[in-house]
Formats: C-alpha cells, structure tokens, sequence
C-alpha cells in the first residue's frame, strides 16, 4: 500500500482532489483499490511558541510552559520532555483535540494546572521513535493551523497497487492515474531542465559484459556541501512519515522523497570512496549491508564495487562502509534503471523488503532516470545543501523501444465484445501509448514506464480498464453433450458416501489444520523421520504436516471437552503427508474420534463408545464400500499414540489400510483427560481401490435361516481370530454369518478359561437345511477346537 | 312342556351382558342354547305339533335361537375387544416422556457451501479434478507465469518445505496439471485446501478452501466468464445479485479481474478471475491461436461464512460440536 496526501497529487494534477466515494469508485474500476490508513491526529493541531520555561515545583522532569498559540493567546502547559526551550515552534493540541480517542483536556498536574499538549510525531500518529516533542522549522508562523504549515490536507489515500504497476509506487505514477480517470492531465511541479548533464565528466564507470544487460542505465552525480543543513522541511518530514518511510539524515530523507515523488530509486555513496566504479556479477564476497546483515555475494547478483570492493547491491540495498554519512562533504547519488528480474532475484535472495527494492522488481520508467536525477539534484541543492559538481554515466546502449501488435479482432475475441475503434484508440493513447493502425492490425508503442504492457493481450486488459464492459454481456456458452466421468468424480462420490455414513451415525464432519506443532504430530506418528516440516512456519505451532489427523482431532476433542461436551463425535477427510525419500508422500484419510456415550444421555440406556464401537465402524465402512474381507488382515498391533493393548490396523498385502483404538493414556492423562477416546483412521487412496459397488442384486433366499448357538470355554491365551479361522476354514457350507453373542468371565467358568457363545447362521439358496447335514459339520468343529486349542462346549 | 316366548330374548341379554369373562358367557350359552336349555327342549317339543302349528312354531323358535346366538356372539366378541383392549392398556408407556437415542450428524459448513457449488458447476458441465496440496515451485508458480523471482513470489505469503517442495497457496496449480494430462477443449473445477503463512485471527486462516474453474476451449471468453459467474453466484445465493467486476492483477491471466457482491449494503470482493495468460497455454504446448480460456478461484471460507453468517474463521476450523450440529440447512 503507498499512502499520499491528497494535497500532493493535486499539486501535480492541477485541482484539488476530494478523498470521495467517487474518487474511491473511480480508482476502483481502474483497477486501484483503497484501505484505510493508520489514522493521524493533526487536523486539530496549532503551531506554537514556548515563550516561558519554569520548572514544576513538584516534580522534577517536568517544565511549566508558556506557549504563544497566536491571536494573543498564551497558553500554560506542563510538559515532561526534557527538549523543551525558549523559542521553540512546536505543535499543539489544544484542550478539546481529539488525539486518536484520547480527548486533551484541561488538568492539574502535581498542582499546576495545564491547558494542553505538546505534541511528540508519535504522540500524532506517526510510526517512528521521535523520543521528544517535535521542534517545527523556525519559520512555522505561530497560531496556523499545522496541515496548513505542512502543505497538507486532512484527506490521505491508502493506495493498494498490484505487482504489474510499479510505476504507480509515486505521486507522478498516481497523479497520472488520477488525472486518467478525472479526464485531466498531470505534470511534475517544478521546471525539468536536464543541467545535471552539462557538469564536467570525471571518473569512470564501467560493467562487466556478463552482467550488462542488466543494466539500461547508470549515472552518478559528486555533490560537494556547500552549507550544512541538519534537517529537512517539515512539510518533507510528514510526507515521508505519511508514506510509511522512516526517517534518516537530510541526503537519505531527500533521496526517498525523491523517489517517492518519480519513482526512480537513488543511493547515496560517502563522497570517501574512489571516483572508479564497477559493475560486475558477485564472487561470494561478504558485504554488511545498511541494515546490519552480513550477506554473501553470489555470482547471480548484479553488485556495484569501488575499488574493487563491493559497496552496493544494485538496486536493493547498500553497503554499510559506503553508505553516506550525516556530517559527508561530497556524496555519489546514483539514479539507474536495472532490469526487475535482476533486482527481483535480489529481493527474493536478500530477504528483506526495501523500498527501491519493489520499485525496480516491479519496473521503473526507463525514460525517466535524467529528469528523476535532476529533481533529486534540486531537492538536494535547495534543502541539503549540496551541490552538483561532476557526473560520470556509463555508457549502455539505449533501451530498446519495442512495439506490440494487436490483431484488431483480438479484443472482441478475447472479451466476446466489441468495441468501437475510436474508443480503443483514445483509450490506448490516454494511457500514454502510440497507436498506428496498419491493415488489420494495431501497432502500440507503450509509455516507458508502463512495463505491464508486453502482449497483446495486455492491450486488450488495457482497454478493458478503461472502457470498461457493458452492462448486457452475451455469452455463447455452448454445452458439452457427453457426460464426463473421470477418476476424480469417483473420489469424489466416495468421499460423499463416507460423509452420508458417518453422518448419518450421529458423526459430525470437522476440519482441522493441516500443519502442528511437531510433537503433536510426533505422539501420533510411526516414525519421527516421516514427519514432513516447513521451513517457515508461521510459528512452532504450525511447523509439522499431519500425518494422520488425529492430532487435529485430539485438539478439538479437548477443546469440546473443555467446553463441557462429555459426548463427542467427529470426522474429517482430508489430506496427510509423509516423508519417502526426496518425495512427499500424499494420502487422502479418513479419521473420526468418538468418546462419551454412545446416544445422547438418557434415562432408559447409557452405552459408552469401547474399542469395538471404534472397530465396527470401520467394519461397516468397509462393508458399504463392498471391501472384500479376505482381502484384509487384522493384526493387534500398538498404534502411534493408541493403546498398546487396545489399538490394531487392517493390512492389505502387509500395508497398514486402516488402524483403530483408545488414545494411549500416557497422551490423555497430561491433559487431565479422564474418558475414554477412541480413534479410527482408514487410508482413502486405498478404499477407492478396494471398493466393490453392486453390480448384481441376488433374489433373496425363501429358504429358512438355520441357526446354531454354541457356548465354548476358551483358554486365556487363545483368541478370537483363532476360533474364527477353524470356522472359516471350509468345514461349512452355506455360512452366512458368525455372531458372538455372548462372552463371561466368572466365577462359574474354570481358572484359565472365558466363555464365548457364538451363533452359526445358515441359508441354503435351493432348499431348507436339514439337521443332519450341519450337526457332522459342527461335531467336526468342536472336535478341531478341542484337539489345537482345548476348548470345550459349556455344558457338553 | 311349552313353547319358549320372546321374553327369553330379553333375559339371555341380561345374563351375557352381566358376565365379565368369556368363561362366565360359555356357562350363559350352555344355559340358553345347550343341550338341556328351554330352546333345545322346543325344538324337540316341535316334532310333536301338528303340522299346522308346527310351521308358525317353528319360525318362532329357530329365529329365538337365532337371536340368541347372535347375543351371546357379539358379548363374546365385546368381552375379547376388552380383553386386548386391557392387554394393551398394560402394555402402555409414558409417551409424553422423552429419550434422546441418535446423537444428530452433521456436514460441515464448508462440505455444504461447497456441495452447493458443486451442484451447480456440474450442472454447467464442469468436471472436478483434483491435486497434490503439497506443490512443487514449479506448478504453483513457474507454470503459472510466475518465475521464480517474480514479486507476486513474496517468501512471507507461501509456506515452503524446502527450494523446490511448498503448500500450495491456491487451487490453481491443478489447472495445469490437468491441462497436462487432457488436451482442451476442457471445463473442471477444483475444490481443495490451500495455504498461506497467515496467523489465524478472526478474518485469516493458514489453511483454507478455495475452489478452482477452468474453461478452455475455442471461444471460451470473458464474456462467458462473467456469464458463468453470474450464474454460479446467483445459484449459489438463490436470488438475483448485483455483481461488480473490476481490474486486478493475477500473473496467470490476463486480463485479470476482481469480482464484487453487493451484499448487506456493501461490495464484498468473492473471487478473483480472467483470461487464462497466453503464457501459462503455450508452455504446455497449447495454440494460443486455436484455444482461449478463462479461469476462477472462489473462497470458499468466505463464501461460507457469508452464506451462515459466520463472522470468524476460526470456528470453521475449531471443531465445535455444538457449532457443527447447528446443521445449517442447505
């Protein structure tokens, strides 16, 4: 955001400029959009005198003031800053200014009454550390209004410009874009007269040929003091300060002005250094730049040395040996114009944000660096006192002046619309360009200092900005007849069947972040080396990409916890990462977190989520996905962050699909978590792969549903899975189903046992089952259990 | 022995109607209609009659007896509607009590917006596609006409892995990954998570949606962007909308524009979108000359938050329960 009083751009448009909704709008549609700057408080401000300083009697860091506020006014005024003496012009508020919601008033201070303020420039609004009251110029008249001293107005423009208009990062880019839309013209207030080229030529610049080509232009003027100014004008000072630059010596401040006025950056050496200047590509020496970094110097970086050593990265920033000292008696300033994507490489290498940096990145005026210099010259002469007493320019040939040919059906082409030639014409050469029409085409020569303009299609953007697009637009879409079915529409459809199912058991969808703190993810994750970090992070607390989203949900979970919500269900899908070798493996998963009952709290059940909730759920997933079971492995295994005895994953071909289980305690107790949480992860990539839709609907069987319970006493040390593989093991035919209905430990089942019953569930398709097909079979099983397991039917 | 009379009607009635059981009527019918009862003894008394009283006396008796069967019928079948009628009664809860038994689900705000969008854009034969969230510079910005060290490549704004490796920081990186896998003419759209190194604060998140469209064809125009854009806004908030369009500038398209809503009295920017960039077209090889395009990115958070009345971002990201099972209806 550049930010520029109205007053100034007026002094270049010509008329008074109103901060209006129709200004605004009017920027709007040329493409500029405004926000609000930091506020300032000096519309109420007077300038005053201190005629009278007399210690406080009761305090010793404060002074009584007598400050001449004009019109024969005095005013008595207790001021705590040591600065304060007789016949300085300072800035007052006065009882009833409004400083930003803090409204002066008349007090008594330790006993002395006083009726006012003196103002510091922070204390007005201004970010900068003035560690003081602000002593105005001598000359500022006593009782004006400041913004009349100042030459401003109360109105401020907060200017948002996108990176393709650099030249708009000034007033003359800006007065241009206001007199474009309020039909006027602008021009620079002050005479352009080009002296600083008629000074003797002493010394030598020369460049590298490698590195030529970055460079269209670069001069130096010697200036030599001839009076020495300690500060700059006030009026110079808030401009500055209003454009959000700080504050330096007089030559710096002039510099910056400068460019904040043409838009052509300048730097000042220390009139110390050698008049032999050479511009070459780095060799990975050190330099301490300006702002105290000590940086190397790639061969990729256009640099500017004297002597032999680097003094300058072009364009960006520069040296802190070379730089120009407040008490110089002659200084270098350089006006050149460098390529933006040499000082874009710059910018991006350097880091830091400098303020010639993004002019040049984004493009300057390349015929505009002489007269820029010349206005520096002058502001440096008149305000600084320096005099031009010598140049040297290198010699580089003249910047190409380049054309862009547009088809004069493009426009109508690219935007579906017409417009009249005349209007695209006078568009075009409002905003500086030369236009010829040559048979069917348009022959633009763009301004220099429009470095947007390259294509044609950028003629057409051009035109677009200015005239603007007709209320009725016609379009002539025209439908594609064949359905389009790609791979990702039935990812996509798989994601919203998850979605269907989960919701429609009491889950809620959620969404958390991407990215946590690293032992977050670390408590859930396999391996500390798949964990895929940033390099720069907004803060530790976003520094490592999930690798499941249980940390995300954890988070919520206790954060709902928190919130007194005992009952908790959630899910997300979402993407993990993870490292494998130099690649980022990407998963799409789907997690969900459950705890609390399993209904809302009632008085007629009160079920609690377990570890077979958690297990089940992703049976049924699996189950409406047609997920063929065979083709999965269960296997009890701790899972990252779970319960090491109540956690297990599904494997595919010994790849992990799917894992569910408790939150581990030693996770849950530092968070004074005392349910029960259970997790459930399953790995989406491979579920698209794995799922079955129906195809073909069987009719259903009229023959009966046969049923066998059986109740067996199991040693401890056998499981589940083990039974059920002796009855999956082909001894049946016409299975449909294994349900565990019951299972007991107590004190009528022997030490070293558990009851399980378990009910066998036949169908024949063809006819009815008789006992005496399934009673051999399930004496055959219960013999097979006895002999590898001893387990016995209870009760047989 | 004699005839019964009508009168016999008139007690069996009293004896049913006083029996409470059907047990207690079976003993009412044994008494009227069994073997020693007055109508047997008549019907057996009939055969004695002459024949020209036997046929008057006949018709008395059977339609006695039928009117005493029809008695002790209907009390049977009102003592069993008492019966069920008290089974029932017994079987009776408290129905004007409650107990909440299915915890309610919900899709999240952002799915709903979304899911809205979606429907309308493949109404509109848009295809979804999607892409890695993890990026390589060169998808998230060198195909995108913007090199490396272009200003729009603010080191602040993305969030980089290392050189090479990055979180995307919009959806339209999958534009070029699609136009590398599917010669135009094309039409997608691609929703999906993007990221920038924003702290989270009530208007900014590091993770956020966007969803991405992409037309590529013959004539594909501007002209046609705002139409489809209109349509997709206006389904989206189901109702006519005042919408702006301005100049902006993206690197990936050219011309570039800012689209605007009036919404609760003011213009509120939803989109950014253009012309696909001859650029970005012809380094995947695609004649500028013969396919033009265009291309949109819409905020879904925004739209969000604008369609729920959500004024902070935060909470689409919280995890709320009580947030989520407000189930804004779609």
């Amino acid at each position: 955001m550049i930010v520029l009083n109205s007053h100034w751009l007026s002094e270049w448009v010509g008329a008074p400029i109103d901060h209006s909704d129709d200004v605004a709008a009017m920027l709007l549609t040329q493409g500029f959009e405004l926000d609000e700057p930091a506020p300032l408080h000096l519309d109420q401000i007077i300038v005053g005198e201190i005629t009278a300083v007399t210690p406080h009697k009761n305090a010793d860091k404060l002074n009584v003031c007598s400050v001449a506020v004009g019109e024969n006014r005095m005013l008595q005024i207790v001021c705590g800053c040591s600065s304060v003496r007789v016949g300085v012009k300072v800035a007052v508020a006065m009882v009833g200014t409004d400083l930003g919601g803090f409204v002066i008033e008349k007090r008594a201070l330790r006993g002395v009454e006083s009726h006012g303020m003196l103002c510091s420039l922070d204390e007005l609004g201004f970010k900068t550390h003035s560690g003081g009251i602000w002593h105005l110029h001598s000359e500022a008249p006593v009782g004006m209004q400041l913004n009349e001293w100042l030459n401003r107005s109360s109105h401020r423009f907060g200017i948002e410009i996108t990176p393709n208009r650099g030249d708009c990062l000034s007033v003359r880019g800006m007065a241009r874009e206001f007199a474009l839309g309020l039909s006027t013209s602008s021009s620079p207030p002050w005479q352009d007269d080009l002296s600083w080229m008629s000074l003797p030529e002493d010394g030598q610049i020369t460049v590298t040929s490698e590195v030529a080509d970055s460079v269209r232009a670069f001069h130096l003027v010697k200036c030599q003091r001839a009076k020495h100014v300690s500060t700059v004008p006030d009026w110079m000072t808030v401009r500055l300060l209003e454009a959000g630059f700080s504050l330096h010596h007089p030559v710096v401040n002039i510099l910056n002005y400068a460019m904040l006025e043409t838009g052509q950056p300048f730097h000042a050496y220390s009139g110390a250094l050698s008049n032999d200047f050479h511009l070459s590509g780095g060799d990975n020496q050190s330099l301490q730049l300006l702002n105290d970094d000590e940086v190397v110097i790639d061969d990729k970086t256009l640099v500017i040395n004297n002597n032999g050593k680097p003094a300058c990265i072009a364009g960006y920033m520069g040296g802190l040996s070379s730089a120009s000292q407040p008490d110089d008696e002659y200084i270098y300033v350089e006006a050149a114009y460098f390529i933006q994507e040499q000082v874009a490489y710059h910018c991006r290498r350097y880091v830091d944000f400098t303020q010639s940096g993004s002019r040049f990145e984004r493009g300057i005026d390349v015929g505009f660096v002489t007269s820029a210099l010349q206005r520096a010259l002058d502001l440096l002469e008149k305000y600084a006192g320096f005099t031009a007493v010598s140049r040297s320019s290198l010699s580089v040939n003249a910047p190409r002046q380049y054309d862009i040919t547009v088809p004069s059906d493009l426009p109508q082409r690219v935007l579906g619309f017409e417009y009249a030639q005349a209007d695209l014409v006078s568009a075009w050469e409002r905003s500086g360009c030369q236009v010829t029409r040559q048979r069917e085409d348009y022959t633009i020569v763009p301004p220099s200092w429009r470095n947007d303009m390259r294509i044609p299609q950028d003629m057409v953007s051009e035109a677009l900005r200015l005239l603007g697009m007709p209320n009725q637009l016609s379009s002539s879409i025209q439908l594609p007849i064949q359905a389009v079915r790609s791979e990702h529409e039935e990812v996509d459809s798989l994601s919203d069947d998850i979605r269907q199912l989960l919701v429609g058991m009491g889950f809620c969808e959620s969404y958390t972040y991407t990215f946590d703190d690293v032992d977050s993810v670390s408590v859930f994750s396999e391996s500390a080396d798949d964990i895929v970090t940033l390099r720069n992070p907004i803060s530790p607390a976003y520094s490592a990409l999930r690798t499941t989203i249980f940390p995300g949900l954890f988070k919520q979970v206790k954060r709902n916890l928190a919130q007194q919500h005992q009952d908790i269900r959630l899910f997300e899908l979402g993407r993990c990462f993870a490292n494998s070798g130099d690649q980022i493996h990407e998963c799409d998963q789907l997690a969900a977190v459950m705890t609390g009952r399993t209904a809302p709290e009632n008085w007629s059940n009160d079920l609690f989520y377990d570890f077979y909730y958690a297990k089940d759920l992703l049976c049924t997933l699996f189950r409406k996905q047609g997920v063929d079971f065979n083709s999965l492995q269960w296997r009890s295994h701790p899972v990252a962050g779970l319960h090491p005895h109540q956690s297990g994953q599904y494997l595919v071909d010994g790849r992990v699909v799917a894992t569910c289980g408790l939150l581990h305690p030693a996770v849950a107790k530092p968070a004074k978590i005392l349910q029960s949480i259970y997790f459930i992860s399953c790995d989406l990539t491979w579920l698209f792969r794995a799922r079955q839709s129906v195809n073909h609907y069987r009719s259903p069987s009229k023959y009966p549903l046969m049923r066998r319970d059986l109740s067996l006493l199991v040693p401890t040390h056998v499981c589940y899975e083990q039974i059920q593989a002796e009855i999956r093991s082909g001894i049946f035919q016409n299975l449909k189903k294994i349900v565990i209905f019951d299972q007991y430990h107590g004190s009528q089942i022997p030490d070293g046992f558990y009851s399980i019953s378990i009910g066998l569930l036949f169908q024949h398709p063809q006819r009815t089952l008789q006992d005496d097909e399934l009673n051999p079979m399930l004496a055959e099983l219960l013999s097979r259990l006895e002999e590898k397991f001893e387990i016995k039917q209870r009760g047989g | 022995m004699a005839i019964v009379d009508e009168s016999i009607i008139q007690q069996c009635r009293q004896d049913a109607d006083a029996v409470s059981s059907t047990h207690d009527l079976d003993q009412i019918k044994s008494k009227y209609l069994g073997s020693k009862s007055a109508i047997r003894e008549s019907l057996k008394h009939l055969a004695t009659l002459d024949s020209a009283r036997r046929k008057d006396a006949s018709i008395l008796v059977n339609s006695i007896k039928k009117s005493l069967g029809e008695i002790i019928f209907s009390r049977r079948a009102a003592l069993l509607q008492e019966q069920t009628d008290r089974a029932l009664a017994d079987q009776g809860v408290d129905t004007t009590k409650d107990a909440a038994h299915w915890h309610i689900g919900a899709l999240h705000p952002l799915t709903l917006t979304l899911n809205a969008l979606k429907r309308s854009l493949q109404h509109m034969g848009f295809t979804i596609a999607f892409g890695p969230e993890a990026e390589t510079f060169y998808y998230n910005f060198t195909a995108l006409n913007t090199p490396r060290y272009h200003p729009a490549v603010t080191a602040q704004d993305t969030l980089y892995i290392d050189d090479d490796q990055l979180l995307r920081s919009h959806t339209s990186c999958v534009q070029i990954r699609m136009l590398e896998q599917q010669q135009p003419p094309l039409r997608i759209f691609s929703p999906g998570r993007v990221f920038r190194a924003d702290t989270p604060d009530a208007t900014h998140s590091p993770c956020f949606m966007q969803c991405e469209g992409l037309v590529i064809d013959h004539q594909a125009n501007l002209s046609d962007l705002v139409s489809t854009l209109r349509c997709l806004l206006e389904n989206f908030f189901g109702r006519s909308l005042k919408m702006r369009f301005r100049p902006s500038y993206f690197p990936f398209t050219e011309p570039s524009l800012e689209c605007d809503i009036w919404f609760k009295d003011k213009w509120l920017e939803v989109l950014g979108c253009g012309m696909v960039h001859p650029n970005v077209l012809e380094n995947l090889g695609i004649d500028t000359h013969k396919y033009q395009g265009y291309a949109f990115g819409l905020g879904i958070d925004r739209l969000t938050m604008l369609r729920y009345q959500i004024d902070d971002i935060r909470a689409l990201y919280e995890g709320d329960q009580a947030f989520l099972q407000q189930e804004a209806q779609e």
